[in-house]
């Protein structure tokens, strides 16, 4: 090899190694860069992913023109060992100290069984009225907020950030494997 | 001197590799653990808000912050005010925040892209033991509004040029703080000025090697 080809490999491979770490150095400032793998084979998964991935599947959210309806068709397996279902709201446009205001609905497992319910409806006023109250009591469960203020204005974007099952065989669906699960990030708007 | 190509073929292929083991906390860190379905790629948080994709939340290049002083905020503790931005530039080592008086400026808080400090006679009465509150609007990964509300109804206020031991709040380590969580860093629990508690009297102004590290990962 001569020295003149050995001259444009090495500016060649110089090349390529600056744009390599360039990538690397850019990669951290560009959004929504993260990388999902699909999910494993059903038998590949460990106990804890078959419970969870079955668990993920059967929820079924739906939005209408005032309220969120939630279906846990399976809440007879869930509340088997566990103790409250929790399903965390995010306004997730807007941080406070760095963190974002949020909405905590959660259904107890107990009254759930004895009342044989499988459907959850909350209205968007109930959400609203989290503005004033920072806890509210429903017939199906209970609201509770954190990180908003009457002194502020109602966040108006939220997300499902995460879904979690209390007690012993608990999990938690965060907002990555809804989005996966669900195919999108499920949104909704509050407008007061 | 004849520039060898092989050498410095090697030496950069030397700073390649380590740089992508240090890499500057700036990289993904995948998990998978028991009950995880994917493999989720997040950022480290570095103490930095993450959205639901795991990308930090912060001014990403929109950087200086550029900040309001509001005419409700008292003239005399403009000083203090625009020392606070300082020290995070000066610390970085580069222009963070910039602050500037406008009393024509005649909003209240909101989303509207002016990044803005308050002095608020009427706080939520729910929180009073809170001394001021920043809060930050954002797109995507980006922050596109921050505003800082100080809680002159609870609380008294002195100048760093005042006595040490004072009842009141040294108003320029509280905004310090605040300027922080502008920037979007979180609570630390460490010492430094992130941490959670400015008691009455004061004076905290050291921004931790451990806080600075952490803001590396964005700025």
């Amino acid at each position: 090899m001569n020295t003149k080809s050995l001259k444009y490999m090495g500016i060649a491979l110089t090349f390529g190694v600056l744009l390599a770490l360039s990538a690397y150095f850019m990669s951290g400032r560009i959004p929504g860069r993260t990388v999902a793998e699909n999910a494993p084979e059903q038998e590949h998964m460990t106990p804890g992913q078959k419970l969870k991935w079955s668990a993920a599947e059967q929820f079924s959210i739906q939005q209408t023109n005032e309220s969120l309806i939630i279906d846990i068709p399976h809440m007879v397996d869930l509340c088997a060992e566990n103790h409250f279902l929790n399903f965390k709201f995010l306004a997730y446009e807007t941080t406070i100290a760095g963190e974002n205001p949020n909405i905590q609905f959660m259904i107890s497992c107990q009254m759930a069984l004895s009342e044989s319910k499988y459907r959850y409806e909350i209205l968007f006023s109930d959400l609203i009225s989290l503005h004033e109250f920072k806890e509210k009591k429903l017939s199906s469960g209970i609201l509770k907020s954190a990180l908003i203020y009457t002194d502020e204005q109602f966040p108006k974007r939220w997300n499902l950030s995460e879904i979690s099952v209390i007690g012993t065989g608990a999990f938690q669906i965060n907002q990555f494997e809804i989005n996966k699960v669900f195919g999108h990030n499920f949104e909704f708007e509050l407008v007061k | 001197m004849k520039f060898n190509f092989q050498i410095f073929f090697i030496y950069t292929f030397a700073a390649a590799l380590f740089f992508a083991f240090t890499g500057c906390k700036k990289g993904q860190a995948f998990r998978i653990g028991d009950q995880d379905l994917f493999a989720f790629g997040a950022q480290d948080s570095c103490h930095f808000n993450r959205n639901g994709a795991g990308v930090r939340v912060s001014w990403k290049g929109s950087i200086p912050a550029n900040m309001i002083i509001h005419k409700s905020v008292p003239a005399k503790y403009d000083a203090d005010i625009i020392s606070a931005a300082n020290r995070w530039n000066t610390a970085k080592g580069r222009t963070l925040i910039t602050v500037t008086r406008d009393n024509s400026f005649a909003e209240t808080t909101g989303n509207d892209r002016k990044n803005v400090i308050f002095w608020s006679l009427d706080w939520d009465s729910t929180n009073t033991k809170e001394q001021a509150r920043t809060m930050t609007n954002t797109d995507l990964s980006r922050i596109i509004d921050a505003d800082i509300k100080i809680n002159a109804k609870s609380f008294s206020y002195a100048l760093s040029t005042q006595t040490v031991g004072t009842s009141s709040v040294n108003l320029e380590s509280l905004i310090l703080h605040e300027m922080g969580h502008v920037l979007g860093l979180q609570h630390f629990d460490t010492n430094g000025v992130m941490s959670t508690l400015l008691p009455s009297g004061k004076l905290r102004f050291d921004i931790s090697g451990d806080e600075l590290s952490e803001l590396s990962c964005e700025y």
